[in-house]
């Protein structure tokens, strides 16, 4: 029984690792080597050596889109998680209406990340933009702006919407790690006078460090290959001043046709992302594999 | 009274969620002079042409079809190899059980960016570009790693008695799995369709790369465009992405507990 059990295991393994080898872990082993090769109409030329490794790092644009990418980490991760929060702690004490703010909260989550990105652009519009409107109407007209044509503003205004889009995700993660919480930890509690926001600082704070743990890194890693907002919306202009990693990698693979050159940047990110992941996880403690 | 600070601060950013989708429906029902003129106006029925305009000229209805069949698609295969590796490496006392699972979890750390390059070339030799399979192949693929890991934890839960019971009967593997394993986690089979399809119904990195035609178009990739190119036609970009939000909108409606259970899931397993 056992023999025929491990025989068909055997055969159920292999579709899987058949569509995981050809879409996942060939193309991200070929990519490292891609790297090291000059690439023209889409074949392999010479070999390249360190060529596009150094001209990576000695252009200033990669360091611009390094930058960007690490204000788009912060500011999501500023925005994302103290409202994210926050609206779980004020959901999680069950006010009248906390159902519908549930609800509405999550609304941007479902939405696709090209219909966010083609409103907010209309939202940002210079001439006809709800927010250029908004601001004339409360008397603020000296603070509009070309909000996504402008360099100093473009960067900013795209990171708001990331941020806006996901709040309601991690109001969700937060409120399910604390409808976890065994009624009997605050009961306990209560008994020695934790109540109210005293409760939630010393008692629901502590028992959700785990899964802040767990929402920093999904931020982090997520942050280092974002592209699809900036996409949408800037393409990481205008004069590059939000641009990305990814969007950097993007233009030279799929514009400038350098495959192998972005084949390098694509490589980096790899190693980036990996590194960020393995090291987050380290620092705190959590082994890299395992869920929440 | 203490709450109110709190009840307003939850309305205010109601009003930042909402707001937004509002004014893109009320716009939809507007004409393109007005909207230019002032950004804020009334709706007026009349313009409800703005949406048939919108349907036909960007051919969003073949880009919807192609965007749930790609979707459903990719569900249906990548479900189908998950569920199967997932019973193998908990039920099938293979060797190394927990060093391939290990491996097959990789994937959840490794960007959609590396992989861009690659998969674009060994697609074009493949002849698998601008197809709807090449697409398919690709969502499926991405999704390995959560279908296996969310499979393999709900079978590792299922009550040994079942399978011995079924074992004593002389039922085949394949026969429990379908009859006995299966339907017994429910709840992981919806999260994972519910994952996966919203993955491959959302993406649009993959289709920009892949897809060139406009045959092949998915919905996003067909807004984008759309915003392109209609660019100066406020009126009918309003009516495009409001057509874009609809389904996903309804779907939330219907299934708002589902998806939010497997959307917090999901978040706490990559």
């Amino acid at each position: 029984m056992t023999g025929t059990l491990r025989r068909w295991s055997l055969l159920f393994l292999l579709p899987a690792l058949a569509l995981y080898l050809t879409v996942v872990i060939v193309p991200s082993i070929s990519v490292v080597d891609y790297g090291f090769f000059d690439w023209s109409a889409g074949q392999r030329g010479r070999p390249a050596g360190l060529d596009n490794y150094v001209e990576i790092f000695t252009d200033p644009e990669l360091w611009a889109a390094l930058w960007h990418t690490f204000v788009l980490l912060l500011g999501a991760m500023a925005i994302q998680l103290p409202l994210g929060f926050l609206f779980a702690v004020l959901i999680h004490k069950r006010h009248p209406g906390s159902g519908f703010f549930q609800a509405v909260f999550f609304i941007p989550v479902v939405l696709s990340t090209v219909v966010i990105g083609v409103l907010w652009t209309q939202v940002y519009q210079a001439q006809y933009g709800l927010l250029n409107a908004a601001l004339d109407a409360l008397g603020l007209a000296g603070l509009t702006h070309a909000w996504l044509g402008e360099t100093g503003t473009a960067l900013m205004s795209v990171v708001v919407v990331v941020g806006w889009q996901y709040v309601g995700l991690y109001m969700l993660i937060f409120l399910s790690a604390m409808q976890a919480i065994p009624r009997s930890i605050y009961e306990a509690g209560e008994l020695d006078g934790a109540v109210g926001w005293r409760q939630t600082l010393t008692l629901t704070v502590p028992m959700l460090l785990d899964t802040v743990k767990l929402s920093v890194i999904l931020v982090v890693t997520g942050s280092v290959q974002y592209f699809n907002l900036i996409w949408a919306m800037t393409k990481g202009g205008p004069a590059n001043s939000s641009s990305v990693l990814a969007s950097y990698m993007y233009v030279k693979a799929f514009q400038d046709n350098r495959l192998g050159f972005a084949a390098a940047v694509a490589t980096f990110m790899l190693l980036l992302n990996l590194l960020l992941a393995v090291g987050l996880q380290r620092l705190f403690r959590r082994d890299p594999l395992e869920p929440a | 009274m203490r709450r109110l600070p709190f009840t307003a601060l939850m309305a205010l950013w109601a009003v930042v969620c909402l707001g937004p989708l509002v004014w893109m429906v009320v716009n939809g029902f507007r004409g393109n002079n007005d909207i230019f003129l002032s950004a804020v106006g009334a709706p007026e029925w009349a313009k409800r042409v703005n949406f048939a305009d919108a349907w036909v000229q960007g051919d969003l209805g073949r880009a919807l079809v192609m965007s749930v069949l790609v979707s459903s698609a990719a569900t249906v295969l990548c479900g189908t190899c998950s569920a199967l590796a997932g019973f193998a490496l908990s039920r099938g006392r293979l060797p190394h059980a927990n060093a391939i699972f290990t491996f097959l979890l990789l994937g959840m750390m490794i960007p959609t960016f590396s992989v861009l390059i690659p998969v674009l070339t060994q697609f074009q030799s493949m002849g698998l570009t601008d197809s709807p399979v090449g697409l398919m192949i690709v969502y499926a693929g991405f999704s390995v790693s959560l279908g296996v890991f969310l499979f393999k934890n709900a079978f590792d839960q299922v009550p040994r008695e079942y399978l011995e019971a079924a074992a004593i009967d002389g039922a085949s593997v394949p026969w429990t799995l379908v009859r006995v394993v299966l339907p017994s986690v429910k709840p992981t089979i919806a999260t994972f369709a519910i994952l996966t399809f919203l993955s491959g119904y959302n993406d649009f990195v993959f289709a920009l790369v892949l897809i060139a035609g406009e045959e092949g178009r998915t919905l996003p990739l067909a807004l984008l465009q759309f915003s392109g190119r209609f660019g100066t036609r406020y009126d009918l970009v309003f009516a495009a992405v409001t057509i874009g939000a609809v389904p996903a909108l309804a779907a939330y409606l219907f299934l708002r507990g589902q998806i939010q259970r497997g959307v917090a899931m999901g978040g706490r397993v990559s």
